[in-house]
Formats: structure tokens, sequence, C-alpha cells
């Protein structure tokens, strides 16, 4: 799994970065801590001379102390291996011998953009090939990022992969889960599957009716995903909401669930809930929102 | 290349879909790839035949991903084993280091990553040779 963690200067950001040691400390993935300032006006500074210089670059060198420091050093998968002369196969049958540095065996690096943040971001997230875009917001109102608003909105809104939109200091007990039962991608469930781990919460599976029985297909697809998520040990279970009423429902789960809405191409869900409603649910999600492509 | 020459891998995935994805893909890249979504199954063929590279799940109905990649280094240590799992823990990740996997991949992840790995772990098996 490839994880960027998109951060700036606010305290939010310190709790995504925990977040995230947390879950790369689970799947090991790759990680990229990326902050959108200011251009850098100098090449090759020294460090003291280069957090003077942007302000940002001392917060990415915290952030990744404190994600480094989640880890204990000898199990760490991020850290540096020592370097060497070793043989390496060049070609069939020709070996010469290089000096290697054996890196750590997953990356963590930190990166500076300049320019508008969501599109820094978005290229940071294209460049990367991410498999999820994680970032910080306040529980309530308007998300501020460093004299801009709403960039996780538009972030969460114009990705090509899942973004968790991390509010901080909440306790999650449930994942409220809208799948969208005709079009379920795999990754989407992954993805699920690695947050009801992290989180180590129940799992509520939302169903889409139009008020009629459910097609058997339907049926048949909602009663898999239970059993899946049964014969794993988790604590899950169905519930099925009108078409008419499910912006409504997603807006009141969303003040004590984590929310999670499958919004890939195909999906239901995102003609249900343009832009606008993504971002309302956003600002006025108590808790963290997983949109998941 | 002959199919005898060509690095032998074999995929064990409770889910069929991963499977699916999977092998056609990695055959596509010119491995000789067999698959199973039973345990049991691919636990009897690993006492027929070596394979170069085993990649499994671990959270699977009968015998758990952790027995089998114990029984593959068992009856053959230089297959590289590489983990991919839906439900990863850190005490899974630490202990599949422990029992000397190759690599540990997450789920969801793309293929060109775990197309990479296996890259790397056949480069690695070469330099073994």
């Amino acid at each position: 799994m490839r994880i960027l963690v998109a951060v700036d200067q606010h305290p939010y950001s310190a709790h995504v970065v925990k977040d995230v040691a947390k879950l790369a400390g689970n799947t090991w993935a790759d990680v990229t801590l990326v902050g959108v300032g200011p251009k850098m006006t100098y090449i090759g500074q020294p460090s003291n001379k280069a957090e003077k210089k942007h302000p940002l670059t001392k917060a990415l060198r915290n952030y990744r102390r404190n994600f480094l420091d989640y880890f204990e050093k000898e199990e760490s998968p991020y850290e540096k291996r020592a370097c060497n002369y070793e043989f390496v196969e060049v070609k069939r049958g020709v070996w010469e011998e290089l000096y290697i540095c054996r890196g750590a065996m997953k990356d963590l690096k930190i990166v500076l953009r300049s320019g508008n943040p969501v599109k820094e971001i978005l290229a940071q997230s294209q460049e990367d090939d991410s498999d999820l875009i994680a970032m910080g917001c306040y529980k309530s109102g308007d998300c501020q990022w460093e004299g801009a608003v709403n960039i996780p909105q538009k972030v969460a809104n114009n990705a090509a992969c899942s973004v968790l939109v991390i509010k901080k200091e909440k306790k999650i007990r449930k994942i409220a889960c809208c799948l969208d039962q005709e079009n379920i991608s795999q990754k989407s469930i992954e993805m699920i599957n690695q947050m009801v781990t992290l989180y180590q919460t129940e799992l509520e599976i939302v169903g889409l009716t139009d008020g009629t029985a459910l097609k058997p297909m339907v049926e048949k697809n909602l009663d898999a995903i239970l059993k899946y998520y049964n014969a794993r040990q988790i604590k899950a279970w169905i519930k099925l909401v009108d078409v008419a009423s499910m912006a409504s429902f997603i807006s009141q789960e969303a003040r004590r669930s984590m929310m999670a809405l499958w919004m890939g191409e195909h999906s239901l869900l995102s003609k249900m809930f343009p832009r606008g409603k993504v971002d309302k649910l956003i600002r006025g999600s108590e808790s963290s929102v997983l949109l998941l492509r | 290349m002959g199919d005898e020459q060509k690095t032998k891998i074999l995929i064990l995935d409770d889910e069929p879909i991963v499977l699916n994805r999977l092998k056609p893909a990695l055959e596509k890249s010119g491995y000789n790839v067999e698959a199973f979504s039973r345990s049991l199954e691919a636990s009897n063929r690993i006492m027929e035949q070596d394979f170069d590279i085993v990649i499994t799940d671990l959270k699977m109905e009968g015998l758990d991903g952790m027995e089998f990649l114990t029984q593959v280094k068992e009856r053959s240590p230089l297959t590289e084993v590489i983990v991919i799992t839906g439900f990863a823990t850190m005490e899974t990740a630490k202990e599949s280091f422990k029992k000397g996997v190759f690599d540990f991949l997450a789920k969801p992840f793309k293929l060109g990553e775990i197309k990479e790995v296996v890259a790397k772990a056949e480069s690695k098996i070469r330099g073994n040779r």
C-alpha cells in the first residue's frame, strides 16, 4: 500500500501523522509526507539554515521524527540499513562489485512542493501512484489550510484514489460504510478492512433500497459481504436505507461514526452525493471521513 | 523461454477476485504461475513441487497463512515468500519477518507494486544461485 500524507502546520496534521504511523505500523506501507508552501530559494543548505528559510521544512522534519518514533528502531521497516560492497549480477553471467546501501524495507520520504496546494497534493499522489491520501481537518467548520480554505474537500473531490480526512482526537467506534452494493470494488473493501483493523471498530454496511424488495443479485452481494466479515471475526451488520433519505442519513450518521462512502466512477453514491454535499459532509462531520475509490 | 526455466510462483488467496487479477498479470510478465484459493490444496502442492516464489494471504478459512508460510519455509528454505494481507497488523507483519518472508504487502495494492516486489525476489533468487 502507498500512502500520501498531506500536511500543513496546524495541530491536526500532527494527529494525522500519528494515525498514519499506526496504519503504516500495521501495513508496512510506503509513505510520503508532503507539504505545500512558498517556493524554495536554496539548494543543499545545511538543515538549520533550511529550517530558517522555509516555514514547512521544520514541520516536515518533526512529522518524520514523530512518525519514526512510533516504531522500535530494530523492528522498523523504515530504518536505513548499512552500506557494504556486494557482488551484483548486472547482466546474466556478469557480476560487478558495487557499493550498495541497503535502504529501509519500506520508503518514508518527505517532499516539499510549491504552488497551488490542491494541484500539488494531487500531482504528488499521481507521481507516487498512491492508494490513499490522508489529511487533517478541524472537528467542525471550514478546513483552514495555510490560509486557504477547504483544501481537504477539494482534494477529496478530485483525487483518483481514496482520501481519508482525519478529524482530530475523535475516538472512532463504528465505521458506517456506504458501498453501493451493485458496484462494489475490491479495492474499497480492502481499504475498509484496513480501517476496521486500525481503529478496532464495528462495521455498519449500508445498503441502498428504493423502497421495493431488493434485487436477488443485490441481496446476494450484501449477504456475501456480511459472511466475508463474519468469517473474519469482525462485528458487522447490514442496514438498508432508502435512496430518498440517504443524504440525511449520511449527515446524521457522520455525527457519531466514521463515514466511508464509495465514490468510484460507477458509484450511484457519487451521483446522489455531488461535490457540494461532500464539502458539507467533511465540514460538518465530527468524525473522520473516508472517500473510497 | 520454456516453462521449466521460468520462475515458478504459487499464489494462495481465498478471494478468487485477487487470484483472477494477479495470476494473468504475473503470467503476462513471463512467470509460471499456479493459483489456489484453498489452503489445503496449496499445502499439498508445495509438498510435490518447490516454487521459487510463494505469494500468500494471511487471514483465510482453513489453514492460516502464517502456518502455510511456516510449511513453505520448512519444506523449501530458499523459496521467497511474499505475504499479502487485507487485515494487516503490526504483530502479523513482525511475525512474518521473523519467519523469513521476503516482503509484506497490505491490500489494496496496485499490480505494479506486487510486480516490483516479485522482480526483486526473483533478482535475489538469481543472486543466490
